[in-house]
């Protein structure tokens, strides 16, 4: 018996394939799988930051949304958000944030045998403010992974606005992650990620934070989340995002 | 648990033994098949597969279909090259989802309508069990072997393979839910038949989960 048919061999005693661990290993982090054509997962975020800017601005952010199969490379999510929101300045509120529709592309295969160790994405999105009757805010991001044997890696590049009418505001977002398989269904690794002001906002916007992240799947479940340690205009509160879906 | 080791007795058999070169100038192995049913009566042996390991051949360019049809797989066991594509067209006026969780080559086809056609390649050996994630009853088992050299039994339980290399090889024969391959040794000669004859046992359609690792629920709720 040759070398390699002896690694095929061996390959070939576990039998029963594991289950993917989660369709994000990230949590403030897009990652670059998508769900199958025809496919449909419900999936939410919850989000939390504490800035230590002027007005000690904090925002809770859910995030809910049908995530569609387009094709197995191309999906749509129809997002709806809610904030609960407080600063020096304003007084705690609860309400209905924005809607809108998210595209999101991989750009080669998702065969778990074809596909490349680099796999490119892109994502867009157009939400309506419910808040701003004439605003619109759009933002994008490209997503670059890389996977090799228990390792998944990504970096995330991406811009985002408030479109008003000769007041637009806009940001730029990025970061990076890791995150190694521990065992078929948990994976833990570590993500940086900060914003940054770019046009007509405030550096007090601004903020950096990074900590450690894991993800679970079970079945049709899976969930991933971040808890980011404050780096810069972060708060000791930090910053954490989790991300769960239910898949059908 | 008997179908993890039936599976990797399967596997083992087509891997093992290396690929080595062919040689040219071969003969036939011929012989016949047969195949008892979990009662221990014999049964039908059409279709079952007959092949041969110890060498390795370059795919040929065909693509075989496996049709879903009345929620079925048609065939549900196929054999085919390391390399192969598979076309599955879903000739159903119903969706399926077509996807296998086996370590040989897992794949997901998302769900996809009549008249709709989606292709998988099969780059390396092993035994690939394939089911539909709406219906549990669709099950069909492709064999990704390493070389050309196999044949379905006809229906009066005989087979032919052609153009072997001279060597010694094992042959095996399987069907689905066949309890485990039956194999023999096998001596070819050039411009001569090797005669063997190889006895199947077929036990029950094994158990299996959805693609998400869980088993149907209430299968009749929300199909056709």
């Amino acid at each position: 018996m040759t070398r390699s048919a002896a690694l095929v061999a061996l390959a070939l005693i576990s039998l029963e394939g594991a289950a993917h661990a989660g369709r994000s290993h990230f949590g403030w982090l897009y990652d670059t799988e998508t769900v199958p054509e025809r496919g449909v997962e419900l999936e939410q975020w919850l989000t939390d930051q504490h800035r230590q800017g002027p007005t000690h601005a904090s925002e809770t952010g859910v995030w809910w949304a049908p995530v569609i199969g387009i094709t197995d490379q191309v999906e749509l999510a129809l997002p709806i958000e809610w904030e609960w929101t407080k600063s020096d300045l304003s007084s705690p509120r609860t309400f209905l944030a924005r809607y809108g529709a998210e595209l999101r592309w991989r750009l080669v295969t998702s065969d778990p045998v074809d596909a490349p160790d680099w796999v490119p994405y892109v994502r867009v999105a157009i939400k309506k403010p419910i808040t701003e009757t004439e605003a619109a805010e759009v933002d994008g991001d490209l997503v670059l992974s890389y996977t090799q044997c228990r390792w998944h890696a990504v970096a995330n590049v991406g811009v985002y606005g408030d479109v008003h009418t000769g007041d637009d505001v806009w940001s730029t977002r990025s970061g990076a992650g890791v995150s190694i398989e521990v065992t078929d269904e948990l994976r833990l690794g570590g993500e940086l990620y900060g914003e940054k002001s770019l046009a007509g906002g405030s550096s007090d916007d601004d903020w950096v934070t990074v900590g450690p992240n894991l993800s679970w799947t079970h079945g049709r479940f899976w969930v991933s989340a971040s808890y980011g340690i404050g780096v810069y205009n972060i708060a000791t509160a930090g910053a954490p995002r989790i991300k769960w879906a239910v898949a059908f | 648990m008997g179908g993890r080791v039936l599976k990797l007795l399967v596997a083992a058999a087509i891997v093992i033994a290396a690929p080595a070169h062919a040689h040219a100038g071969g003969g036939r192995v011929v012989g016949t098949v047969t195949v008892t049913g979990d009662d221990g009566k014999p049964i039908d042996a059409t279709g079952a597969i007959v092949y041969l390991t110890g060498f390795s051949e370059p795919a040929p360019d065909a693509v075989p279909t496996v049709v879903q049809k009345n929620k079925h797989f048609v065939p549900d066991l196929v054999a085919i090259t390391a390399g192969q594509t598979i076309s599955f067209p879903n000739a159903d006026p119903i969706l399926h989802n077509v996807f296998s969780r086996s370590a040989a080559r897992p794949f997901d086809l998302g769900s996809y309508r009549r008249g709709d056609t989606k292709e998988k390649s099969f780059p390396t050996p092993g035994v690939v069990d394939v089911y539909c994630n709406i219906h549990p009853e669709m099950a069909a088992t492709i064999l990704v072997l390493p070389n050309r050299k196999f044949a379905r039994v006809a229906a009066d339980g005989t087979f032919a393979i052609a153009d072997v290399p001279v060597g010694t090889w094992t042959a095996y024969a399987f069907t689905r839910a066949a309890i485990k391959p039956a194999q023999i040794k096998v001596t070819v000669t050039a411009g001569a038949d090797a005669t063997i004859h190889l006895d199947l046992a077929r036990g029950v359609e094994p158990a299996h989960v959805n693609k998400y690792g869980e088993k149907y629920r209430d299968p009749g709720k929300y199909r056709d």
